[in-house]
């Protein structure tokens, strides 16, 4: 095998990343400042004696470990490929004498060392908690190798879709979305009796590296729940090689970058529209949003689910507290929407040199950037409206059902606030997508980043101090209202000072950031 | 937007901002500064906007503001409803 050489190139290219080095500081003193608050709770005795501070400190730090493994294949591999094939390079590798398992190879050992070198900083911290006292070693192992087990299908999963697709960021969101869905599986199917019915097999397969993952810790309790773990992390293997076999076959088909004609528009219908659109660039931001049927068809598939969730669904009776969850989870999928259609903004046209061309007209930057915010608005203005009006109409449906003054006024509180900080993501994850569209390297990155600042950051930070609160002894009851007000209350406060200075920054300095990427790229 | 227009706008959301953090009564202040944050924002075309920390400062004080008077609500509501 001759990966070596593709290994020894993209290590190269990541030594020259800032982030690499970036990433290492932040998850060690992420970590550090994790484990530093645990100790000082508990020694200030808010959470109890140290013996017991190994279970929470190895939870937090499995809540981080399990998202990081979990993300590791959409933001590392999955627009490796693609892009080279967009590039042109793919086509060059094979002719230097290489075939697709060496390169494949190649850039799974490069590609993966991020995540590694984050794992290497969580890990031996986990450790310490198994010897604090709380977690077994069997628990420890187990989830030390149903982490490992995530990693490798994550990064497998994501090498394939950047394989078999042609854009970088569809090959992202496919990745995500697979990840996602496997972690969610074995969730939503429990408790559920499936044996013996046709989905059993198919959801025991898709969720193994969830299944892992979760039972790595309640074999302790149930010991017939060890054939449950093993199979898991066999169907886990299995699937990882698996798409590796698939990518080495797939990547020696799918090297060339082939664009499939454009039809020209057959009606008369479609040619006017074009012709009497009064702003050229709307019109050409909104063409290249597309994807109005699939926004509107995820709004109403999830407001059906809601209602069906909500009148009972067979087997499954919901609390109002639940279908709330539920609400929430729903309106996150059409945040991921927002920013990922956002931070398209603008990409394209730097990479292939159109943005300096239209710079150069009398049009000026700030055109560009009000013609990509209307045609944002005029694709998730309604849904989003139609979306937020149906769940207070479904929340003000489930107050009935709730008990006691404090309690229903509570729920309306956090039904309203949530959906003002909905719109409020909305809004500020359209501007950030639009800056970070503009800036970044490509467009998966422009995601993640927007991603990252506005949902992610808030997240991070308020749900580590609740968990610690509620393990220090704070009831349940109190955990959760903490967790909301922390949630709503940082979710706005980062809504407000990033959105404030993206606006800013795209208000004054759009042109020159937009040179500068330019120059960038011309520069390699 | 004139320049000057932009520029009065800015500095008057720096001092809306500092008002918006008086509990309750600051949430109409809040909501004139982020007003005048925005229009400064779409107006102001291609021009350098000299004061521009100033409009930065005024919108996050002011966010900061309605954040008080919300919570500051949501307090009196849950007293009010408890008593």
């Amino acid at each position: 095998m001759n990966a070596l050489p593709i290994a020894r190139r993209e290590l190269l290219v990541l030594a020259r990343r800032p982030w690499v080095y970036w990433s290492r500081l932040g998850v060690g003193g992420l970590v550090a400042g994790i484990s530093a608050l645990t100790i000082f709770l508990a020694a200030t005795g808010g959470l109890g004696n140290p013996a017991s501070l190994g279970r929470p400190l190895f939870d937090v730090l499995l809540f981080l470990a399990g998202p990081l493994c979990l993300c590791a294949g959409p933001v590392l591999v999955a627009d490796s490929l693609a892009n080279e094939r967009q590039a042109g390079t793919l086509g060059l590798l094979f002719l230097a004498n290489l075939r697709s398992p060496d390169i494949l190879a190649g850039k799974l050992i490069a590609l993966s060392l991020p995540a590694l070198q984050a794992l290497l900083a969580i890990v031996p911290v986990m450790g310490v908690a198994f010897f604090l006292g709380g977690v077994t070693g069997g628990e420890f192992a187990r989830t030390m190798v149903a982490l490992l087990s995530l990693l490798g299908w994550s990064l497998a999963v994501a090498l394939v879709c950047s394989t078999l697709l042609r854009e970088g960021r569809a090959a992202f969101g496919l990745s995500l979305a697979l990840g996602v869905g496997a972690m969610a599986l074995p969730l939503l199917t429990r408790g559920w009796t499936l044996a013996g019915t046709l989905v059993a097999f198919p959801a025991e397969f898709l969720g193994a590296p969830g299944t892992a993952l979760y039972h790595a810790r309640e074999v302790e309790k149930n010991a017939s729940l060890a054939v449950t773990w093993w199979a898991a992390v066999g169907w886990t293997q299995v699937m990882t090689l698996g798409c590796l076999a698939v990518a080495s076959v797939a990547l020696a088909w799918n090297w060339r970058d082939e664009r499939r004609p454009v039809p020209p528009p057959a009606s008369r219908t479609a040619r006017r529209r074009r012709c009497s659109e009064s702003d050229p660039l709307q019109w050409l931001a909104r063409e290249r949003l597309g994807g109005r049927a699939w926004v509107r068809g995820y709004t109403l598939a999830a407001m059906g689910l809601m209602c069906w969730l909500a009148s009972g669904a067979p087997g499954w009776t919901a609390t109002p507290w639940q279908v709330l969850g539920l609400v929430w989870l729903a309106q996150a999928g059409f945040k991921l929407t927002v920013a990922w259609y956002a931070s398209r903004a603008l990409g394209p046209e730097r990479a292939s040199g159109s943005l300096e061309v239209l710079l150069v007209t009398p049009l000026g930057g700030e055109t560009l950037w009000r013609s990509w915010l209307r045609a944002m608005r005029g694709l998730f203005l309604v849904p989003a409206m139609l979306f937020c009006g149906w769940n207070l109409a479904l929340a003000w449906r489930l107050v009935r059902e709730v008990s006691g003054p404090e309690e229903t006024l509570g729920f309306w509180l956090f039904a309203l606030l949530a959906a003002a900080l909905f719109l409020l993501d909305g809004y500020t994850l359209t501007w950030v997508g639009l800056w970070e569209g503009l800036t970044a390297r490509n467009a998966s990155r422009a995601c993640a980043r927007t991603l990252l600042r506005v949902l992610v950051a808030p997240s991070l930070v308020s749900l580590p101090i609740t968990l610690l609160a509620v393990w220090g002894g704070a009831p349940w009851p109190d955990g959760l209202v903490l967790i909301g007000s922390l949630w709503l209350g940082l979710g706005f406060l980062t809504d407000l000072a990033v959105g404030a200075w993206t606006m800013v920054r795209v208000s004054d300095d759009f042109r020159a950031a937009a040179i500068t990427a330019n120059q960038r790229r011309s520069l390699g | 937007m004139p320049k000057s227009e932009m520029l009065r706008r800015s500095v008057r959301c720096f001092w809306l901002g500092w008002l918006a953090l008086v509990p309750v009564a600051g949430g109409i202040a809040a909501l004139f500064a982020l007003i005048d944050f925005q229009a400064v924002v779409l107006g102001k075309g291609e021009q350098w906007n000299a004061a521009r920390p100033y409009l930065l400062l005024g919108a996050w004080l002011a966010g900061l503001g309605l954040l008080i008077t919300s919570t500051a609500a949501v307090l009196a509501l849950l007293v009010l409803v408890n008593s």
